[in-house]
């Protein structure tokens, strides 16, 4: 019985790491754990470009004396919350220099966005580590 | 079992076996994710690099305002020549229909398929001016051709340089250089170059 009650907080304590951290202050943004672990979030611009498409962007500094690579990508949804697919959401690559800020900005691909996340994962992070129940994210 | 029936029992089952280390042996074919980041880097241009370069260019043509239009209409392009100056025998329209998606998604411009340099891309447009005249289709089902004249234009180049680096190493640059032309009066309203660089191993090709 203890055995198995062992088991169990094991797997709870082990998924629990896997999960992203939320951050309160920044309800666009969703960092995955290793990466929260050397990121700072300088800010936060939202605006518009070509008229009506959504324009979203982050400005971030590694607090790590070491060069990191980040995984990012901007995830447009519509009014619905459906995601709308193109380039401006795919998976980059990004370089991060120690305590050096860093600016992302993406257009979103089409007037029905409304809404965004921006997902900011260690280039290291395994796929399975979801952040949100859409499971979209590697 | 006769000595021939046992004989045929012994090579068939030979053949089974030989086949089977065959089949093990043989690298297994992989899907790979859809995620460019996460497929295998080449020195050659590979989809991630037509992505990339697309995205840039899309990126960069929504952000300058040169496809906003306040009259509420949108701008017809026609795809003009994108030039191949690459080593690599590559298909131009990887790069170029990328970014056709895009602007036609960011509801800016939609793309004329019945002019081109070399003819209509879409033949059907000019089979449908001779169908129309064929008295063996149904008039009342004809519907009249009035094809829209595009306002802009799309043209660009690739190119490729390779150097040595420190003896054993290969610098590959590649330059996605793109135009957007307003046709009405000849300029370019947006331009843009996207540069990929590769460093690989000397031994190996780029092509």
């Amino acid at each position: 019985m203890n055995i198995r009650a062992l088991l169990v907080a094991s797997v709870l304590v082990v998924s629990g790491c896997q999960t992203t951290t939320p951050d309160t202050e920044h309800p666009h943004l969703v960092i995955g754990p290793r990466a929260s672990s050397y990121l700072q979030i300088e800010g936060v611009q939202e605006g518009t470009a070509s008229g009506d498409l959504l324009r979203a962007g982050v400005r971030l500094r590694s607090i790590s004396n070491l060069r990191q690579t980040l995984r990012f990508r901007f995830e447009w949804l519509d009014a619905s919350g459906f995601e709308i697919r193109g380039l401006a959401g795919r998976w980059e690559r990004l370089e991060l220099r120690p305590q050096i800020s860093h600016s992302l900005d993406r257009i979103a691909p089409s007037p029905k966005a409304t809404d965004y996340r921006i997902h900011l994962f260690d280039i290291s992070t395994p796929a399975n580590v979801n952040s949100h129940p859409s499971g979209s994210n590697p | 079992m006769n000595i021939q029936s046992a004989s045929a029992y012994f090579r068939v089952a030979g053949m089974a076996a030989l086949l089977g280390l065959t089949v093990g042996c043989a690298p297994q074919t992989q899907l790979l994710s859809s995620s460019s980041i996460d497929r295998p880097i080449t020195l050659g241009l590979s989809a991630a690099d037509f992505e990339q370069a697309a995205a840039a260019a899309t990126q960069s043509m929504l952000e300058s305002g040169a496809v906003e239009r306040n009259d509420g209409k949108k701008h017809i392009m026609v795809v003009s020549s994108v030039l191949n100056d690459t080593m690599q025998r590559i298909d131009t329209d990887q790069l170029v229909k990328k970014i056709r998606v895009e602007l036609l998604r960011s509801g800016k411009v939609m793309v004329t398929t019945a002019i081109g340099l070399n003819g209509a891309e879409d033949q059907m447009n000019t089979a449908f001016s001779e169908l129309s005249q064929s008295r063996k289709v149904d008039r009342s089902t004809l519907v009249k051709q009035k094809l829209a004249a595009p306002n802009m234009s799309l043209s660009g180049k690739i190119l490729q340089r390779n150097n040595r680096v420190d003896g054993n190493k290969e610098l590959v640059e590649y330059y996605f250089q793109m135009t957007l032309s307003d046709l009405q009066n000849g300029l370019a309203v947006w331009e843009g170059e996207e540069q990929i660089s590769k460093l690989g191993s000397a031994k190996g090709t780029s092509w």
